[in-house]
């Protein structure tokens, strides 16, 4: 349940490093008064942003696949006469 | 184990990588000569040499290592030469030479690392097998077996493919840069800015910072998605290593600094031991 919640937050933090990320190009694009200090410093937030998602992402991902593999361990140890 | 044979086996190891080393740097100091003399020889007051050297330093330089940037670098490329060419054909005739020069050298140099992983020997094999048969004592049994045409020809058809693919990958960035390239309007200063007294810029400096903001998000979006997707094909092996760095790098970021000086450390002492082995069989 934990890693789902992680996963859908890792997520959540992409679409909104997007969004940061569009932001950025907007002002920077825009041709009749670019903003380019303003827009600069979105696209960095936004990277930030990006980084923290995926990273929440790949933890969940990789507690995921740790725990899986270690629920079907206790079977082969049972089965031995532990 | 006869130490001919063990410098035979050891030499091709070293040599060829060296070789490509060398070339390497030769290319990047090329590059960086060619950036400065043009620099240099232009003689525009307006042109802003931090901005060349810093081109250089973040993209040429860390291109080895770096391979995905290539269009980006491209991009910034085209941008920088942008100005002379356009500014004034009479003045400025051999603009297309140097940028399309400065295309090539950037190329060569970021596929010099794949080039170096894939097939670092090739080349160097190749040579030895043209070489009379005189030089070729060193050879192994294992090569021994094959004869030596056919063995040049497996190794031509080998770097015949490796340039395939370097010129296949020059085309597609081309490509990729033009098509960027062509959506964003030559002169921002068209709509009437003055880049210059607004933000102390060139309009190419200005148009450099846009196409490479907009370049660099698509490629980090890009870049994400396909990595969260593989990222799910790890084993159990490599999700509790990632766990346990991630844990000490939040956690513990003295022990794992205290970790990393001794892999360092380690490494360093291979390395040294492994150059020292081939010059103490020769002795």
């Amino acid at each position: 349940m934990f890693f789902a919640i992680r996963e859908v937050l890792g997520w959540a933090l992409i679409l909104v490093a997007v969004l940061i990320l569009f932001i950025g190009l907007l002002l920077v694009t825009n041709a009749d008064r670019p903003q380019i200090i303003e827009g600069a410093a979105f696209v960095f937030g936004g990277t930030a942003v990006l980084k923290a998602g995926v990273l929440l992402i790949r933890m969940s991902t990789a507690a995921r696949i740790c725990r899986l593999d270690t629920a079907k361990e206790p079977t082969g140890d049972e089965s031995s006469g532990r | 184990m006869t130490d001919s044979k063990r410098i035979a086996d050891s030499t091709p190891r070293v040599t060829p990588s060296r070789i490509w080393m060398c070339g390497w740097l030769a290319l990047t100091v090329i590059f960086a000569l060619l950036f400065v003399s043009q620099s240099m020889s232009v003689g525009n007051p307006d042109l802003n040499l931090a901005m060349n050297f810093i081109f250089l330093a973040v993209f040429v330089l860390t291109l080895r290592f770096w391979t995905g940037a290539l269009v980006f670098a491209f991009c910034q490329a085209e941008l920088l030469f942008g100005d002379f060419r356009s500014a004034d054909p009479a003045i400025y005739p051999d603009g297309w030479i140097l940028t399309g020069l400065s295309f090539l050298l950037i190329v060569v140099i970021s596929t010099f690392r794949t080039l170096q992983e894939r097939d670092s020997a090739a080349a160097y094999r190749l040579l030895r097998s043209w070489l009379p048969a005189g030089n070729q004592n060193s050879a192994t049994k294992e090569e021994a077996v094959e004869s030596p045409v056919d063995q040049a020809t497996a190794e031509a058809g080998r770097l015949v493919r490796q340039l395939l693919r370097a010129g296949v990958l020059l085309l597609a960035c081309g490509i990729a840069a033009w098509l960027i390239l062509d959506l964003f309007p030559t002169r921002r200063t068209v709509t009437g800015l003055n880049t210059i007294s607004t933000y102390r810029l060139r309009p190419a400096g200005h148009r450099m910072i846009v196409v490479g903001l907009t370049i660099f998000t698509v490629f980090l979006i890009a870049w994400t998605l396909i990595n969260e997707l593989t990222w799910r094909r790890i084993t159990r092996g490599q999700s509790r290593v990632y766990l346990s760095s991630v844990m000490l790098k939040t956690l513990l970021p003295d022990l794992r600094m205290v970790i990393r000086k001794r892999v360092k450390l380690r490494r360093r002492r291979r390395s040294k031991t492994k150059l020292a082995t081939p010059t103490e069989s020769e002795d």
